[in-house]
């Protein structure tokens, strides 16, 4: 034991032992049931949507994919981290601002720009989020500082003529892409680098929940004074994750980006992309690693929905998200995945009370 | 008494609130092996000495030497890793956390991996009898649990100084009676020195070695508690209020 080593009184007198099952906490057949479900029908829609053949419906998922993951990674600090931000447009407009930048104007593959906006953005996540946390900024008051800070960005770049000031930049389309390119001439593939982005994230948000970075994250989240005085760093901990989710989230704007061909200010930056990332984990559950990606396939599809079938009015869209937002904070702490969660646990003690009587 | 015996030692400690001098040149030292109590009246600066001895607050001026090496600029997750753990009177667990959860991820302080940290937790746990309630979330856990668990947080970091800020408030004279014990037991099997602050007169009488007792911020007297108990000016100060309302 370390204790010799460091002369610190050994304060043991058991022996080591192994821990009860019971101490496994999260490792119900249940949970792992509700999981395994979850992963497996969101795995038939994506291979099914595939097939489906429709051009307007891959898109549609295309994008749905993107934000689901990008919300993923929002959720690794908004949900594991309890750094509630709606900031996160600037990373993802780093990310595609920089890809776009680099690519358009000085024909660098995407790739290295990716690694490039990756960069910027953690070290942009890191530094703001050091800040926050060295004066203490929290809550709401953290929420509003990440979000001017993205509107700092958007105003910045908005008057840099080699950013193209407010019309933004187009991404050249090379009549016949390479792979280094990050462009292809099938829309399928554009899909497939959607997934495979989706299930990066993913796992890159169970290893960190799982890990003892994660462990001390989640003490951190449920208080930091006590997690201080349990030896956990903080601010460390706290700009680390930021940093961890800026990056992954400017990964996505640099697919965004090779994908539409296109981004301005707009786009990259408003307010309104903070909220549709961070909705999404709220509205499918930012504690959960495929919370996100579900919420965002619920989101993708109603506004699809409104749109044909009510109103065209993004007014619509915004009242009912609100509206949705609001139920998810007051009853469904944990999204549609604690729905489906509690369902499932209903439905199991029903069968119990069946049985046994 | 020679510096060596001397684990943690506070130097003219001040702490001022606005205008409130809620520590007012304190100076207060740990000796090895002992239980030192800390008493004083409500509002007497004990829980803000306890929070300048581990770090969660910066003392306006004075300095904190743990094992003769000066701390004061030291933030308290690196007090904590460097021995110095404490509770809080109003219990903070991590209540969203499964038991086993919140004492473990203390344990990772010593550089234990998650399943040493786990094992480590559950032997803690064990001892303070929360051995049937790993898997429970904290939230669902009484006060007297409550307190045990954050003992057996506080104990993961395996602590040269035990800082334990009324542990016993609030609980039923059979908890009081087993955190007593839990305290004596510990104090039995490792060589962790306690600073306990306590306003059950009885408690501190059978447990410490030794007493200080603060009023108004500053070192009022010191002593064995026999010793202290008898002083007229804590009789004044402290005693004679409450034995006057019992
Ligand atoms: N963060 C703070 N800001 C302002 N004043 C404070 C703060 N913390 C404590 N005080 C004041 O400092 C004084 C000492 O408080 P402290 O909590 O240290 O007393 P205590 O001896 O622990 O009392 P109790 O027995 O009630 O726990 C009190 O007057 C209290 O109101
Ligand atoms: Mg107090």
């Amino acid at each position: 034991m370390t204790s010799s080593s460091t002369g610190k009184p050994d304060t043991s007198t058991g022996k080591p032992g192994t821990v009860p099952v019971q101490a496994r906490p999260g490792r119900s057949g249940l949970n792992r049931t509700v999981k395994l479900v979850a992963g497996a029908l969101l795995a038939l829609v994506i291979v099914w949507i595939a097939a489906a053949g429709s051009n307007h419906l891959l898109g549609l998922a295309t994008v749905a994919l993107m934000f689901g993951a990008i919300s993923g990674a929002w959720a690794m600090a908004g949900g594991l981290g309890g750094l509630f931000s709606l900031g996160h447009a600037a990373f993802f407009g780093i990310g595609a601002y920089t890809t776009a930048f680099l690519f358009a104007g000085h024909g660098v593959s995407p790739w290295l720009g990716m690694v490039a906006g990756v960069v910027l953005a953690a070290v942009f996540g890191a530094c703001t989020t050091w800040l926050s946390v060295r004066f203490r900024v929290r809550g709401s008051y953290f929420a509003l500082v990440t979000l001017a800070w993205a509107e700092m960005l958007r105003v910045i770049v908005s008057n840099v003529t080699p950013l193209g000031r407010s019309n933004g930049i187009l991404v050249p389309y090379k009549a016949e892409p390479t792979f280094a390119d990050l462009q292809f001439s099938d829309p399928r593939a554009y899909y497939a680098l959607a997934v495979l982005y989706a299930v990066v994230v993913t796992v890159i948000f169970m290893v960190v929940k799982r890990t003892r970075f994660g462990w001390r994250l989640s003490a951190v989240r449920g208080d930091e004074d006590a997690a201080a005085a349990s030896g956990v760093d903080v601010r460390r901990v706290l700009v680390a994750v930021m940093a961890l989710s800026a990056a992954v989230t400017a990964a996505g704007g640099t697919l965004y980006v090779q994908y539409m061909q296109f981004i301005d200010p707009e786009l990259a930056f408003s307010p309104t992309v903070s909220i549709d990332i961070a909705i999404r984990a709220v509205i499918g559950g930012p504690m959960v690693a495929l919370g996100p990606l579900a919420g965002s396939g619920a989101m993708t599809t109603m506004t699809e929905w409104l749109k044909m079938s009510v109103s065209d009015s993004p007014a619509m869209n915004v009242l009912l998200f609100g509206v949705a937002v609001i139920l998810a904070g007051r009853y469904f702490r944990n999204g549609l995945a604690g729905i489906g969660a509690s369902a499932l646990q209903w439905i199991g003690r029903r069968k119990e009370r069946h049985d046994g009587s | 008494m020679t510096e060596a015996d001397v684990v943690l030692r506070a130097v003219g400690v001040h702490v001022a609130f606005g205008g409130l001098r809620a520590v007012d040149n304190v100076d207060l030292e740990v000796r090895r092996g002992e239980l030192l109590a800390i008493v004083g009246p409500n509002g007497a600066g004990k829980t803000t000495l306890f929070n300048v001895l581990a770090g969660a607050l910066r003392p306006t001026k004075g300095s904190v030497l743990l094992d003769g090496e000066d701390i004061t600029r030291q933030p308290s997750h690196r007090r904590a890793k460097a021995g110095i753990s404490r509770t809080f009177q109003h219990v903070r667990p991590f209540l969203d956390e499964t038991v086993l959860r919140n004492v473990a991820v203390a344990a990772l302080a010593n550089g234990h991996r998650r399943a040493a940290a786990d094992t480590r937790a559950a032997e803690l746990l064990e001892r303070v009898g929360l051995g049937g309630r790993l898997g429970k979330r904290a939230g669902e856990l009484g006060l007297g649990e409550r307190k045990r668990l954050e003992l057996a947080r506080a104990l993961a970091l395996e602590p040269k100084v035990l800082l334990l800020d009324e542990v016993m408030a609030g609980l039923n004279p059979v908890e009081v009676q087993r955190i007593g014990e839990l305290l004596q037991e510990i104090r039995r099997v490792t060589s962790v020195n306690i600073v306990l602050i306590e306003h059950l007169l009885k408690v501190v009488h059978t447990l410490a070695d030794r007493v200080v007792v603060l009023d108004a911020g500053a070192v009022l007297v010191e002593g064995t508690p026999a010793a202290v108990f008898r002083d007229e000016r804590v009789i004044e100060a402290y005693l004679g209020r409450k034995y006057a309302a019992s």
